[in-house]
């Protein structure tokens, strides 16, 4: 394999691996292991909703923070405020409990790919080999910490919810502000506290 | 009855476990919630609690103790938005929280996956720095084809070490196929070496409907038809007939002999019912690689001296350039015999090139009148693959067409200076470690069909590698050189010790198969 076509083959790994390695929610936001344990925010939740008219397809109805959530309600605080969704048939909900760190394994695999270039001849095979594995092991690792739910009870977000026993009562959810790690929150959320 | 234990798996078992356990591995996470403050979870190390009010405010304790009526331990009270109202020791009633959490922190997945790939990709790049011949290739290599289907079709000059041993190199391209009139191969330097490159023409030979045209080891070229495959082949190890019969780069192999590398094995080879007239022997073939482990021995006994006494081997001492060649000459090329009709066997000739990488079609012509129901084929053991094997009647000889580049191509773009470098024949085109040049041969118009071969021209210098470059050993070298014979015996067990893993690089490369 020559150097070029080597070359363009990673960079071609680089993409597909990290697109197969990107966990869903906004890495601002989100905190590994570690740093979960000792905050007790909720986690970044998703919600897409199916029209019944297929021409309108699928749109996100809600993202933000979990609040908390019951069989049917989420209570979510998004970058513009609070907002109480209620189950529809076919929503599509997503719950990111933590940054799972996929993209490490996709990075290591593309160091991999690049070590491969060593093997001369033989990189032919261990390099599509290494991206095989580098997809299958960043997406499984792109799915730890991540619910999903399709046209179901909403209970089990509780799990990853700021307040996992339920709105608290009497607390006026507008003084609930989101926290991020990064100075800079995306596009459409309000300026970190 | 026992089973025999199976290496390959336990090794590979072996291999996913030291990974498992080996493979950084990123932490989990796991969590578990009740109401009931008697289920709550042991205080350890790794696991947390997170008691939570009813008013949204929440303790996470780092360690505590749950009491018949209070919680009682070190940690943090969080309001409803997470600001930190204080820090410390707290005792605080059990009936004070609506909810308790425990986290526990989980070692996570270990990608078992890629450290496995780590060990494989560090094993064959350790085994590729050891014998890169094996993994880059070696003397300027030929590939045909187009992206997806390229394939090495030559490998030039294989023994052409020095300059004074500049010698041509005729290989068939027998995988080769005109597209409207043209042929375009790619020529490459994928080894660390520095090439020298007087020219390279392809050859092309008129043939009939039916018909190949092979060149014989004179250089003269012979159309032959009726290619009769061996009916049997009796080898040491059984009948091998089945490995000979097609040229499909199903190759016959032996390992080397334990005590002298020298050693000789025969192939006694039958032929049902050959034809009467004038018949050749065609053999396809190409070395393992025990004539590259001898070089690169001699190269690494010379250590930092290489330099100087290549130059004086090129000046012609010590038996001149030559001499660098005596190891791998002693191992022979592949003797052709005949029954002599008194129950013993003559050598009548001997087919083979040097060079490890290309399969090359030879044909030896047989004597006028013989008997080639029987050939032996003498041949050093584990020292050769062989392909094919064949009895040809042999046709008329035929004249070829010279054709040297029409054009030479760098990344798509024209480069005359190698075109004409390249066709000029008091110039040598110098190619470095990784340049690439295609070059485009345009046949004789013309419906006629052509047999196809390329004329490489040239020598070329190894260059020296880190780990040869220790102390000189001149009289061990001397004695390589000098004893050829000799250091086949001495070297044999130190060879076998790494013949099997040079041969299964080899074998397990997917690419070489593909280029046969």
């Amino acid at each position: 394999m020559s150097a070029r076509r080597a070359s363009i083959a990673a960079a071609a790994a680089a993409l597909v691996l990290g697109g197969c390695a990107g966990a869903p929610g906004p890495r601002g936001y989100l905190s590994t292991a570690p740093e979960v344990v000792h905050t007790a925010r909720g986690g970044w939740v998703k919600v897409v909703r199916s029209s019944a008219d297929a021409t309108f397809g699928s749109q996100l109805v809600v993202e933000g923070e979990l609040l908390a959530a019951g069989a049917d309600t989420l209570h979510v605080l998004t970058g513009t405020g609070p907002l109480t969704v209620v189950r529809a048939p076919r929503d599509r909900v997503t719950l990111v409990g933590l940054h799972n760190r996929a993209g490490e394994r996709a990075l290591a695999s593309l160091g991999l790919s690049i070590l491969s270039l060593s093997n001369g001849w033989y990189s032919v095979i261990t390099m599509p080999l290494n991206w095989l594995v580098g997809i299958v092991e960043s997406h499984t690792q792109s799915r730890v910490g991540v619910l999903e739910i399709r046209d179901g009870p909403w209970d089990a977000c509780r799990t990853h919810a700021r307040f996992p026993q339920g709105m608290p009562p009497g607390l006026d959810p507008q003084r609930l502000t989101l926290h991020w790690y990064w100075p800079s929150a995306p596009r459409g959320f309000s300026t970190p506290r | 009855m026992r089973k025999k234990p199976i290496p390959g798996l336990s090794l590979l078992l072996a291999v996913l476990l030291v990974a498992e356990g080996c493979a950084p591995r990123i932490p989990g996470l796991e969590r578990t919630s009740t109401t009931e403050a008697a289920a709550v979870r042991a205080d350890d190390e790794d696991t947390w609690l997170k008691a939570h009010y009813r008013d949204g405010r929440v303790a996470i304790f780092d360690s505590w103790q749950v009491l018949q009526r209070t919680v009682e331990g070190d940690g943090v009270l969080l309001g409803a938005d997470r600001d930190t109202l204080a820090v410390g020791p707290f005792v605080v009633p059990l009936d004070s929280f609506v909810l308790f959490e425990t986290d526990r922190l989980t070692p996570g997945r270990s990608a078992p996956g890629l450290a496995v790939m780590t060990v494989v990709i560090g094993v064959v790049g350790f085994l590729c720095a050891l014998n890169p011949k094996a993994c880059f290739g070696s003397c300027p290599t030929f590939y045909a084809g187009g992206d997806g289907d390229e394939h090495l079709v030559a490998e030039g000059f294989s023994s052409s070490v020095t300059p004074t041993l500049e010698a041509t190199d005729l290989d068939a391209l027998w995988r080769v196929r005109p597209v409207d009139g043209v042929v375009v191969l790619q020529m490459k330097n994928e080894a660390l070496e520095t090439h020298a490159i007087r020219h390279a023409d392809l050859l092309a030979v008129p043939r009939g409907p039916g018909e190949r045209v092979l060149a014989d080891g004179a250089g003269a070229f012979r159309a032959v038809s009726g290619l009769n495959p061996p009916a049997a082949g009796i080898a040491a190890e059984g009948d091998i007939a089945e490995l000979l019969r097609a040229p499909d780069a199903k190759e016959r192999t032996s390992l080397a002999d334990s005590f002298d590398l020298a050693t000789r094995e025969v192939i006694d080879l039958r032929f049902d019912a050959p034809a009467t007239g004038d018949l050749g022997l065609v053999v396809r073939s190409r070395q393992s690689l025990m004539s590259t482990y001898l070089f690169y021995h001699a190269l690494s006994l010379l250590g930092a001296e290489a330099g100087s006494c290549l130059a004086l081997l090129e000046r012609g001492g010590m038996g001149g350039a030559q001499s660098l060649l005596q190891p791998s000459e002693a191992l022979g090329f592949i003797e052709v015999q005949l029954p002599d009709g008194a129950g013993g066997w003559r050598t009548v000739g001997e087919v083979g090139e040097t060079g490890p990488l290309a399969l090359n079609v030879h044909l030896l012509p047989l004597p006028a009148g013989c008997d080639a129901s029987r050939v032996r084929l003498r041949l050093t053991k584990g020292h050769w693959r062989l392909d094919w094997v064949a009895l040809a009647t042999l046709g008329e000889a035929r004249e070829a067409v010279r054709l040297p580049p029409s054009a030479a191509l760098r990344d798509g773009f024209d480069d005359p200076e190698t075109l004409d470098t390249l066709r000029d024949p008091d110039h040598v085109l110098a190619a470095l470690p990784g340049d690439a040049v295609s070059l485009v041969y345009e046949l004789p118009p013309g419906d006629g069909d052509w047999e196809l071969f390329l004329e490489a021209r040239g020598w070329y210098l190894e260059w020296m590698r880190q780990e040869w470059l220790g102390s000189p050993d001149l009289a061990a070298a001397s004695r390589l050189l000098g004893d050829p014979a000799g250091s086949l015996r001495r070297l044999a067990p130190a060879y076998k010790s790494v013949e099997s893993g040079m041969e299964e690089i080899f074998w397990g490369s997917r690419y070489v198969r593909a280029a046969r």
